[in-house]
């Protein structure tokens, strides 16, 4: 959260400089060049003046004013519009732009943060931007540039294809001897979970290209754990998102195709039947294999006669775009109930401990009082002593008066300088006075 | 030259007919017995050794498709098998030699038998894949591609508790239990009856006069709705003062008295052997069945078994056998065995090709270029069991619904099991 403020914080500050002074003055602040703090802006989407402005600025020529400053997760949609009567025919499509702007939940009550689901956490023109832009999305039906992970797929099928072929007891952990290797061997490297027929293939890479780039469009990361087996994880506003597209099988026995009954196979066995099912699991931030902090949400969409998957891409991505909105707002309330039983903790902590010193000094000042009344009688002697040695030196002193040979009276100031330095051993008052104080100092505290 | 002509084809019909051995009875144990007549009879007719044809057809096949292998480190050896027999339409290109040999008077409308033949040396003789035979035999007979050939392992399904089987399992009778002898409800078609009695308080196999009048209950109710298919009796309860003498006279008893409603067959279920709560079965393991059957055939005493399969396994006195030995048991007495009561079990897949072992007696794998799964589980050595042409009744058992009941079909028919309703009864 810190973090965020800070982020926060500089943007505006940042913002603030690259407007109010030429670049290569900001870049001198910063001690960076004026290309770094360019990139910088880039990166924390902050607009710079353009080419030229200082220049027209001196010559004082009109400029172009300065442009509030966006939202740092500033999501930039782009459209065909859909406004308008359905049935007035478009002479051609419009191309729109929005931006989703999700709302400061810094600024928001946990109470207030409570009542938000799902898509409250876009401001209201934000969630028409966003619901016009779903349903614009449209599986196309041929694709010439195929998100690289797509296509990494299509080379790792491909080359396990001719693999299995060349070592077709691999699995089996059987070798045999071959002397010429065609096909060099290895394991399967994970890729995207797509599990389907043949016939079904360019059909579930069109829907999958079609998903992931409209998540790259939400600035979703994507990423493939090292595994054996295929996955794919899409973070999503700090939500791990996972899903696999397959195509459905069905025994034999209830094909309609009497024809495929009628083949020589048996009525038990499991066929490809053509429709596709995508299931998407949703987990919370925090989410590790092997940890049960929350049980996934899973969704499914899966082909029906009267709507096909390719029709249902703008409900899947509103749904799981819905579940991680929801899943950041619930973030953000644990993060604060956090923060506020961390704070509540830490004063605790601290009057427990106040109260130890507390503690500990009255048993120190009660410790000093009990010593000093104990030793009441001890000060006493003391301190009669003290008054009998004073006064055994002031007689000396009077006494000294009398004399009148030079050398007495020197030997006698030094005795009488003895006496008195003894006298004052004897004194119990300085002590006396300075553990009252710190009794006294004590008690106040 | 012409002179000779006819003098020389007798010689070459005699040399072929030295030349040809008889189809040998010990290679065709597997083989139905119409298909083994056939073969006879067409030797017999015709002097050809169809087996023998069968034969070199299949080896020419294995000298085609499959390649002796060696591992990496040259310590294991494979047969590997690039040809794919399963569920193929026309393996062994069998419609050309049909064809081509269509008009000989032995072969006519046979191309499944021939078919039947090749493959059975093909499964058991050139690649050890022999557990896809009883299924294959069966998918012959229901897509009709063989005339002469029977259901090996046929099972006549039976349902209880309104259980529906798949559409490729017909089932038209019921199993119905009673504690009393007495048929409540008029069955809606043909039924098996079991009448539990393993009940303490009932002492039916140990009073004959108890079993006297439940016979007689069972009488009315015959009377009245018809006999079913077989009787079922629950084994009597080992009780310290069981004697085996009355057991064997109420057996007796039993027997003639039913006897008037043959076919009907009287069976005994063997019982449970190791809860605490309730008494043990007379007849609990497979030591027990087996005893029973000895005893029962000195006593010529006709009764039949139900081999209620999850209580056997889960006998815990049986402590001598393992779960293969008591289907080499249950092999024995085969023939017996009239119903069979299973569970669902989770299919378990073999970790290893199969293997033979060479002269040297180094074990050779049988390898299959295009993955036929090889399970080791109850369902096929349930299969391996008794792998005949008799007819046995199935009672589900622990199945609670049709897709639990459906899950069993499929396990049962990809062991090698077939399903008919009973109709033509072979049993």
């Amino acid at each position: 959260m810190n973090e965020a403020q800070d982020i926060k914080k500089m943007r505006v500050t940042l913002y603030e400089d690259v407007w109010a002074a030429p670049m290569t003055a900001v870049a001198v602040k910063y001690g960076l060049s004026d290309t770094g703090v360019r990139k910088r802006c880039k990166s924390y989407n902050i607009p710079i003046p353009p080419f030229g402005y200082w220049a027209k600025v001196k010559a004082g020529k009109p400029v172009a004013e300065r442009p509030p400053l966006p939202p740092y997760d500033e999501i930039i949609l782009s459209f065909e519009s859909q406004l308008g009567d359905k049935d007035e025919p478009t002479l051609s499509p419009k191309n729109k732009t929005g931006s989703l702007e999700l709302l400061d939940l810094e600024e928001l009550s946990i109470d207030q943060l409570e009542n938000m689901h799902g898509l409250d956490l876009l401001d209201p023109d934000s969630i028409e931007t966003f619901n016009n832009w779903c349903n614009s999305l449209v599986v196309p039906g041929r694709v010439n540039d195929y998100d690289d992970l797509i296509s990494k797929h299509k080379l790792e099928i491909e080359y396990r294809e001719v693999r299995d072929k060349e070592y077709p007891f691999r699995n089996d952990h059987i070798d045999i001897w071959k002397p010429l290797e065609k096909v060099k061997k290895r394991d399967n490297e994970a890729v995207l979970p797509i599990e389907v027929s043949n016939s079904q293939l360019s059909r579930a890479y069109r829907i999958v290209d079609t998903l992931l780039k409209a998540f790259k469009k939400l600035k979703a990361s994507f990423s493939i754990d090292r595994s054996d087996r295929d996955n794919i994880t899409i973070t999503l506003l700090r939500t791990m998102v996972s899903f696999n597209i397959y195509e459905c099988k069905t025994k034999r026995r209830y094909l309609a195709d009497s024809l495929a009954i009628q083949n020589f196979r048996p009525l038990y066995e499991e066929v490809f039947d053509g429709r596709l099912q995508i299931v998407w699991q949703i987990r919370k931030e925090g989410y590790y294999y092997g940890s049960n902090k929350e049980p996934a949400v899973c969704l499914s969409y899966i082909d029906s006669s009267d709507n096909l998957l390719e029709n249902q891409i703008s409900t899947i991505i509103i749904e799981v775009y819905k579940q991680c909105c929801n899943n950041k707002i619930l973030n953000m309330i644990d993060q604060r109930k956090m923060k506020l039983q961390f704070e509540q903790e830490a004063n605790n902590l601290l009057a427990k401990e106040q109260a130890e010193i507390k503690r500990k000094n009255e048993v120190e000042r009660q410790a000093r009082k009990n010593a000093l009344i104990k030793g009441i009688v001890e000060d006493a002697k003391k301190w009669f002593e003290h008054e009998k040695l004073s006064k055994y030196a002031d007689e000396l002193e009077i006494h000294k008066a009398t004399c009148s040979n030079e050398e007495t009276i020197q030997l006698l100031q030094g005795y009488i300088q003895l006496v008195r330095e003894n006298a004052d051993k004897y004194n119990p008052l300085s002590h006396i006075l300075h553990e009252m104080k710190v009794i006294e100092s004590q008690e106040n505290n | 030259m012409n002179k000779y002509q006819d003098n020389v084809a007798i010689l070459i019909t005699e040399i072929k007919k030295c030349n040809t051995d008889g189809p040998s009875p010990s290679e065709m144990i597997r083989l139905d017995n119409n298909l083994v007549s056939w073969v006879r009879e067409t030797y017999r007719q015709y002097g050809v050794n169809l087996y023998s044809f069968a034969s070199e057809l299949a080896s020419s096949y294995y000298e085609r498709y499959v390649k002796y292998e060696r591992g990496d480190f040259g310590q294991s050896y494979y047969h590997v098998n690039n040809y794919n027999h399963r569920y193929n339409n026309n393996p062994f290109d069998i419609d050309r030699i049909y064809e081509d040999n269509k008009h000989r008077p032995f072969l006519e409308n046979k191309r499944g038998e021939l078919e039947m033949l090749v493959m059975h040396e093909w499964l058991f003789v050139e690649v050890y894949d022999d557990d896809y035979w009883s299924e294959y035999v069966n998918l012959c007979v229901s897509h009709g591609r063989v005339n002469i050939v029977k259901n090996v392992n046929a099972l006549i399904p039976l349902t209880c508790l309104g259980l529906k089987y798949p559409d490729d399992a017909p089932c038209s009778m019921e199993h119905i239990t009673t504690t009393d002898g007495i048929l409540k409800m008029a069955p809606q078609d043909d039924y098996i009856f079991r009448v539990d009695i393993s009940r303490l308080d009932v002492r039916a196999w140990q009073d004959p006069e108890e079993m006297a009048t439940l016979i007689a209950m069972l009488n009315t109710s015959f009377r009245k709705y018809g006999a079913p298919k077989v009787l079922e009796f629950t084994a009597p309860t080992k009780i310290a003062s069981f004697d085996d003498e009355t057991f064997f006279s109420c057996c007796s008893m039993l027997e003639k008295k039913m006897k008037k409603y043959s076919p009907m067959k009287v069976a005994i279920v063997n019982g449970s052997g190791n809860q605490k709560s309730k008494p043990v079965s007379y007849i609990c393991t497979i030591e027990d069945i087996i005893k029973l059957k000895t005893q029962l055939r000195e006593r010529k005493i006709r009764l039949q078994f139900s081999i209620d399969f999850p209580t056997l396994f889960v006998s815990k006195r049986d402590t001598n056998y393992n779960q293969k030995e008591i289907f080499g048991a249950l092999t024995e007495i085969k023939n017996s065995i009239v119903c069979l009561n299973i569970a669902n079990v989770k299919p378990q897949t073999s970790n290893w090709p199969r293997s033979r072992p060479n002269s040297d007696d180094k074990d050779i794998y049988y390898l299959n270029k295009y993955k036929y799964p090889v399970y080791d589980d109850f369902y096929s050595m349930l299969s391996a069991t008794f792998n005949d042409n008799q007819q046995r009744y199935l009672i589900p058992k622990n199945i609670s619904n049709d897709t639990e009941l459906e899950i069993l079909v499929d396990n049962l028919l990809r062991s090698g099991f077939a399903f008919c309703d009973g109709g033509d009864r072979n049993e």
